[in-house]
Order: C-alpha cells, then structure tokens, then sequence
C-alpha cells in the first residue's frame, strides 16, 4: 500500500513540475501516459531488471540505482545533463498519417522509410482492429537514460545544447546494448541496416516531426533548467499496476 | 535498376503454380508516366477483348506512381486496373484508388507494382517481405470466409502490426461482381467489382511488409513542398492565417467529414459514442473518422463518406424521432466494410435528389412503396426498409450469395432487369427498368456504375463539360467534386456566395489561366465544353499517374488560405519534379497524361465500345437539369460528343486515329486496332 502511494505521489511530482512550464498539464500527462501503454506486457531490462514495485530509494534519481543487478552492475551511473526539451504527443487528436515518422527518416537518412525514423507511430489495435488511439514512439530522453549508461563505447553523448542522447554511429559496435536498455518497448533506440545505433537528437532543439505535424499534435514542450524524467517514472506509468 | 521516385521492378505473381518473376518499371516510364499509366500499358499488352473478368487469365495490375513511397501529401494510395466485372452488360477495363497505407508498404518493400494472374488450386493468402514472396494457405490459416476485419487481425497477429494489406471479404469470396478489395478499415477498391476478380483467383489477402526506401531527387525540396502544401490543405488546431483578402482564418473545413457530425453528431453530443482521426499515410487532412460505441451496442467502425450516410434518410424514416438516428446507419457502414460490399452501389438516397442517389436501396424502397417488391417474393422484410434487421439480413445474404440475395449481389442493373422479367414481381415491374436507366444513365453496353456525380447539382456551373467528361468515362469519374466550381463551405463568411459576382470574378480568373477559356461559365454555357472536358480528364489522368489523392489534390484550385484563394495548381508538376527530376510546367504534365488516356480509350475500342456507348438513356435528360433551368438535350450531346472527339483526335466512332496514336509514340497500338478491324 505505501508503496503503491509512493508511486503516485511521484508521478504527481512530476507532472507538478511539467505543468507550469509545459502550459498544458493535460496534454503532457496525456502524451506520457500514452509513451507507457504498450509497455505494459513487457518486462525491460534496466538498472532494477523487469518491472516491479520500486523502493522509495529507487525515487531519488541517478545516484540511488548504481551497482545494482543488471546491465549497469559493472560500473556506477554517471550524472548526465538534464535534456532542455521533450517532444510530447496528444494521442487523441493523432490520426496516424505518419508524417512525423516520413519527415524524421528524411531529415536523417534523405529517404521516406519507416524503418529509419526516430519516431514511430504504432496502432493501437482493439476488437475488430479499429484504430481508435495511435501510440506515438517518441524517445523522451531519460535523466539517466539507460542507454548512455550501458554504452561500452561511450557512444551515446549527451548534446551539450539540448541535452538530447545522441548516438555518435562511427563508434558504434553494434552491440545493441543500448536498444535492451531502453526501459521502453518498443525500444528507442533502433539499428539501421549497416547495424549502426539511431535514436532521436530533437534535431538541435527545433524537431522536424513537431513541425510537420498537420494536427498539432505533436508538441516540444521546453524547460529551461531541464526535463527530468527518470526512467523509473516510466515503470511507474505501465497503468499503475 | 532503381530510378529517382521508382524501384524499378514491378512483382509479377503467377498463382497457377506458385512463381515469381520482375518486369523492369522502366520499359514504361517516363512516357506512362506511372500508376494508372502504367498499369493501362500493361493491360494492353496483356489483357485482351476475350478474357473474362473472372477467369484465370484476367490479371489484377496494382500500380504506384513516382509519389508513392515518398512525402508527397497523401501518398499511401494504390491503384487498381483490371477487366471489371462490374461493367455491364460487356465486361470491360476499369480502374479502382484506393488510400491507406499499402501503397507505401509496396514500395518499401522493393516494388513499384503487382500483376496477379492465374488462380491458386487452393484458398491462398500471399505474404510480401521485401524480395521475400511466400503463398501461403488461406484454409489452414483460418482466414477463408472471415470478414475483411477480423482477416486483417489475424494478418497482423501472424505477421506484426506493421504489415499492411489488401484484403477481401465474404463477398468478394462469393464473387459479386459488387464486391470491393479493403484495406484498413475504410479504404478500398470500391467501384469495379475487383473483390470478386480476387476471390476468383482464390486469393484471400495479398500482405505487405517493406524496409526499403525509395530514392526521390530533390529531397530537400520535397520537404519544402511538404510543408507547402500541408499549409495549403489544413490548419492545424488553433493555427491562424492571413487568409483570402486578408483575412484571419482560423477554422478548418478541410478537415470537416461526413463521419463527422452529419452522421452521428448527437451521439457524440451525448457521450455515447468516441470519435477520433484516422489517415491515410502522409495525409495532411484526415478526414477518416473512428468510431466506437462506448456501451458497446453497435461494432466500432470507421466512417468517412458516402458508406456513413447510405442508410441515414431510411433509418430516420422508420425510427422517426426515438433516437435512434445515427447507430444503425454506423453498422450499415460496418457491415458492408465487413462483407466486402460497395456502399456506393448499395447506396441510399441520403440527403441527395434523385438523379443525384447512389444505389439500389433507394430503388427498391420505390419498388416496395410502388408495390413491385414484397416480404414473400424477396424473403427480405422490405416493409421494414431503416431498420437494423433489415440491413442486417440484406447485407449477409447479398454477401453469401443467399436467395434473393443472389440475385442482387450481381448488382443494379442486373437485379432490375431480373425484377422486371420476373413474374412474381406482379403486373407493375417494368417500372424497374426506368429506374435502372436512370440510376445507370450510360447507354450502350458499358454501364453498370451510378452517376458519382449529380449534373442537377447545385454547384454545377459547368454542367455540359461534366456530362461530356462523364460521357467517355469506362467508369464513373467524380464529376461532382471537380474545381470546377468553388467550394461555399471552403469560403465560409467570406463572402464567396455561388454565383456572386466574386464567385464569377474568381471563376473566370481561374479558367483563363489554366483553361484557357471562360465560355462555359458565361451563360448560355455551352460553348469551348470539350477543352473544358479535355482538361477535366486532364487533370484525372495526372492524379491517378502520379498518384494524388482526389481528395486532397482538390484543394490545389480553391484554398481560403491564400489572398487570392487559389492554392497552388502546379501541385502536380512540382511534386513530379521534386521526386522524379524531371523538369516540367503544369501544362506540360497535362498534355503527357493524354498518352494513358488516348491507350485506355483504345483499349476500350478494342473491347467494343464505340461512339454509341457514350450518351445518355433517354430517360437519364431530364434529370441533367440544373438550378437554372438548363437541360441537356440529346441532340446537343451527340454534337458536343462529336466536338469532344474532333479536338481530342478521336474519329467521329471515338475512336484515337492512327495519326493521333502515332503522334503520342503509341504505333504500334494503331497497327494493332488496325489488324482487329477496329480503325
């Protein structure tokens, strides 16, 4: 039971935090709900291993994780640079057109491929496969962002302007570390053909995708002191089991 | 070898014995162009006047066009062409558009189009990866007499969610020549009767999944049109604009759906259904409309156009005021997505006029009310024609092929004439056949299609241009919605009334620079109708070659977004530029398109039609008559027919001479029509 009152008592936190700057608490509760529904089935692998209930020392950030089982058993997590924005989604008002994922991969590779985004726009099937809700794949750069932690290359780097976890692709060694890190699922972070790591840079802090989005739906919503979303904020959204 | 906008091979895929083989894309580009084009040329080669639409040696040729596989705005669509069951009473070429996603998927995966022939020994399924082609069984997979929902379902649960899909339903199995190929929940090859060609293939589903790409040769240009034209299509949510006479435009009718509000607006009033957006890829406009019944008493279902609306005026007819209104006609939408049926064949009489109404529903609730149909000689309860059993029974036994429903799945035309032969239909069935000369105004052997236009229709300006473009159609192109009149909902508040002097000034504006003439809008209005048929059918063939959507390429002509209020008719040309590379004006995009047009005309001479096959019935007249009065008279479109031909070079029979066809690099289609004693 307190457990489960810590959980929302952070979650509060959190989107008390978003709100001010964000002008549109609904939209980012919305939007971050939604980045953890299809998570719900599965398990991702992360500093506490699968999803479970968290001790309130799972809460208070980087420092409280390192040297616990896991990937990042082997060495102590690292204090990274807050990210100065988040790209949020409204999924009610998301239709699905895939012009985010078609300007993204453009922007990136000068090629129209799915495949290549670094967003993703995922259906969300019911009874009888209706789309009723779309689930936008939108990487939301991690506090601590597993990703950049696991990395035995060092080649995700935090961007010093935005704060976004860029994969620099000429150290990357394929290992795909970094795509079992992602406390998501579908993971952020994806391999291209030449197995070489991509994930979302926020473009330099001005996101193509937001930018084409013909229903608005799509936001970057900016912070000047910086989004701090632990990825334990994720484990806690899979609808409050 | 992959040209800029192409992957440079077409699948083709023998399912008599279970091959694959390629065909280069570039034996047919740039002079077809692409989509449409280049399925017409692959027709000619290998469709000929003998083959019947349901036997193994018809093909199913799926196109894309040079925007497929790119940003372009709406470019997940696919076209369709084939020998079409649905035309009647010979069976001859067609060509079906369709949306959604699938069209991208193909060129992901490798390939700028698909040629189904022959039949598979067995209900089969096809499953695309990449250069990957597998045939696998549709009996053992269970998807053999599912619905085209629950097949897709089953699809995605095998192969993943990302796997798009062309799908057919229990009609289309039990080959009605009315029967549709689906995709997603509402997008589908409709008109045509294709769904039946694939059944008769024994083909269940083709299934799609890509991880290529396509090279396209400006890509940052393409971005920058992008952009362009999403701000000419929509505004965003809350998004305002210096608009038409400079003007703060903030609202967006674009996006307004007949899913919308006209269908079920007070259930969504009230709580009791959920709505949201649905697209087709890369579309800026969205006007597909999910829709679910939060208590869960009608299936949830996608709504976009005329399927929402072909049981509204019956089901509040026979529900009268008791709230009803709007559930029923969802599942009527449902149910014919579900079986695979064209609603626009089955249509109602919706809000339309007669000659204006769509189907043969709205026929036999004539023929009930004029005592011609019963409870015993149909089996059916069309005394009870708007309720939910009705529907319900009329769909399933139509799709199953079922007693009286056998009969109609052969579609309008069909059913009317067997209504009137029939002697249990009592004295008064001859009345059957009038309707069916209305509903089905083509004479000659090549009908078989409802109006898809109304030429009564209120914004009709140019209505004598529309029937000679509608004349020559082997279908029913969509007269009713061409830019040939400007849009008042699109203007609303800005004072561009129909008819007003604005409206004439911007009319004539607008027609002096891409037409080239002004005449059909000054009254009388008949004068210069065939350049003004001749750019209609223009501007089709761009559509369907470079692959456009109609609904969103129609914007390119009226926009409020714009101080003038004329978006941006190169549209076209610049999209093609920006992909292809190659350099061409407007005008230049629209004189290439008369080469697939000129070959599907001569296909269709091949097939018997000829100048007889392209005017009214005489009972059809009356009914062109417009808000002003004007009618058009059989006389008047036999000579503007002639007129069309001579400008079109087309022989006085409509026929493409031998000078034409060679002048548009096509000789040896001359000396072919030439050896078959068609020219």
């Amino acid at each position: 039971m307190s457990e489960e009152k810590e959980k929302n008592n952070s979650r509060r936190e959190f989107l008390k935090k978003a709100a001010p700057l964000a002008g549109a608490a609904v939209l980012g509760a919305t939007a971050l709900a939604g980045c953890a529904g299809p998570t719900g089935a599965v398990g991702p692998i992360g500093p506490q291993g699968p999803v479970g209930p968290q001790g309130p020392e799972g809460l208070k950030g980087d420092q409280g994780r390192a040297g616990q089982d896991g990937l990042a058993a082997a060495r102590p997590w690292k204090q990274l640079a807050l990210p100065k924005g988040v790209i949020t989604c409204d999924p009610m008002i998301c239709g699905g057109c895939r012009s985010c994922e078609g300007v993204c991969s453009m922007i990136h590779e000068g090629v129209y491929s799915p495949e290549l985004s670094r967003i993703h726009i995922l259906k969300e099937w019911t009874m009888y496969n209706i789309e009723v809700d779309y689930q936008p794949i939108i990487c939301l750069q991690c506090a601590d962002a597993p990703c950049v932690q696991n990395c035995p290359m060092n080649a995700i780097k935090v961007d010093e302007q935005t704060g976004a976890r860029v994969v620099n692709q000429q150290f990357c060694i394929g290992c795909h570390v970094c795509e079992k890190s992602c406390p998501f699922t579908p993971s952020r972070v994806s391999f291209n053909k030449d197995n070489k790591a991509f994930k979302c840079d926020l473009c330099g802090g001005d996101p193509e995708c937001v930018k084409s989005c013909p229903m608005g739906a799509l936001k970057y919503v900016q912070y000047e002191d910086g989004v701090r979303v632990d990825s334990t904020d994720y484990y806690e959204n899979l609808g409050g089991a | 070898m992959a040209i800029n906008g192409f992957t440079g091979k077409i699948l083709r895929i023998n399912l008599t014995n279970s091959t694959v083989s390629t065909v280069e894309t570039s034996d047919y580009i740039p002079q077809y162009i692409g989509g449409r084009g280049i399925a017409t040329r692959i027709y000619w080669e290998e469709i000929g006047p003998e083959v019947e639409a349901l036997s193994p040696e018809n093909k199913l040729i799926f196109m894309t066009g040079p925007l497929q596989g790119t940003v372009c705005p709406a470019s997940g669509r696919l076209v369709l062409v084939s020998k079409a069951p649905q035309t009647y009473p010979i069976q001859s070429i067609a060509d079906s558009n369709c949306g959604g996603f699938v069209g991208n998927e193909l060129k992901f995966a490798g390939w700028d189009g698909l040629i189904v022939e022959g039949k598979a020994p067995k209900p089969t399924y096809i499953y695309i990866k990449d250069d990957q082609v597998l045939f696998l069984d549709a009996r053992t997979s269970r998807l053999w007499g599912l619905n085209t929902y629950a097949t897709q379902e089953k699809i995605w649960k095998k192969h993943g969610s990302k796997t798009k899909m062309l799908v057919i339903g229990q009609a289309g199995e039990h080959l009605s020549p009315i029967s549709t190929i689906s995709t997603e929940s509402g997008s589908t090859f409709g008109q045509g009767g294709f769904g039946a060609v694939m059944g008769s293939k024994n083909l269940k589903a083709i299934a799609v999944r890509g991880t290529g790409f396509v090279q396209v040769a400006e890509p940052k240009e393409l971005l920058t049109l992008k952009e362009h034209f999403r701000k000419l299509k929509a505004l965003r949510f809350g998004e305002t604009v210096k608009g038409f006479q400079g003007k703060e435009i903030s609202y967006v009718f674009q996006r307004a759906s007949i899913g919308d509000g006209l269908a079920l607006g007070e259930l969504v009033e009230e709580g009791k259904v959920e709505m949201g957006y649905a697209a087709c890829d890369q579309c800026p406009m969205m006007r597909r409309r999910t829709v679910k019944f939060l208590d869960n008493s009608m299936p949830p279902g996608s709504l976009q156009c005329l399927e929402a609306l072909v049981y509204r005026a019956s089901e509040q007819e026979y529900y009268g005021n008791e709230k009803q209104t709007g559930k029923v006609q969802e599942l009527c939408a449902v149910l014919f997505q579900q079986y695979g049926l064209n609603a626009w064949e089955l249509g109602d009489e919706s809000f339309y006029i007669y000659p204006g109404f769509s189907g043969f529903l709205a026929t036999f609730k004539r023929l009930y009310k004029e005592g011609v149909l019963t409870p015993e000689n149909t089996g059916w309860p069309v005394d009870k024609i708007g309720s939910q059993e009705f529907i319900e029974v009329f769909t399933h036994d139509i799709a199953y092929g079922k007693g009286f429903g056998a009969i109609c799945a052969q579609g309008g035309p069909r059913v009317l004439e067997y209504i009137a032969s029939h002697e249990e239909f009592g004295p008064k069935r001859g009345i059957a056949l009038t309707h069916k000369r209305r509903l089905y105004p083509k004479a000659g052997n090549f009908s078989g299609y409802g109006t898809h236009h109304n030429l009564g229709h209120l914004f009709n300006m140019t209505q004598y241009s529309s029937a000679l473009y509608w004349g020559i159609a082997n279908r029913d192109p969509m007269t009713k919605h061409t830019d040939l009149c400007v849009y008042k909902e699109r203007f609303d508040g800005l004072g561009v009334e129909l008819e007003s002097d604005l409206w004439y000034e911007m009319m004539r504006k607008m027609m002096q620079k891409w037409i080239g003439t002004t005449k059909p809008i000054e009254p009388p209005g008949y004068e210069d109708a065939e350049i003004v048929a001749r750019w209609l059918w223009q501007m089709n063939f761009e559509e369907d070659c470079l692959m456009m959507c109609d609904g969103t390429a129609r914007q390119r002509f009226w926009c409020p977004y714009t101080e003038d209020g004329i978006g941006d008719p190169e549209e076209g040309a610049k999209l093609y530029k920006a992909v292809t590379g190659h350099n061409v004006t407007q005008q230049e995009l629209w004189k290439k398109c008369e080469v697939p047009w000129t070959l599907e005309r001569a296909i269709a001479c091949r097939e018997g039609r000829r100048a007889s096959d392209d005017i009214y019935n005489d009972e059809f007249y009356p009914d062109t008559r417009d808000n002003k009065g004007r009618q058009i008279e059989k006389e008047m479109m036999k000579s503007g027919m002639q007129k069309f031909y001579a400008l079109i070079g087309w022989n006085s029979d409509g026929v493409p001479t031998r000078a034409r066809l060679e002048e548009l690099g096509m000789k040896d289609v001359a000396d072919d029509l030439e050896n078959r004693g068609v020219l």
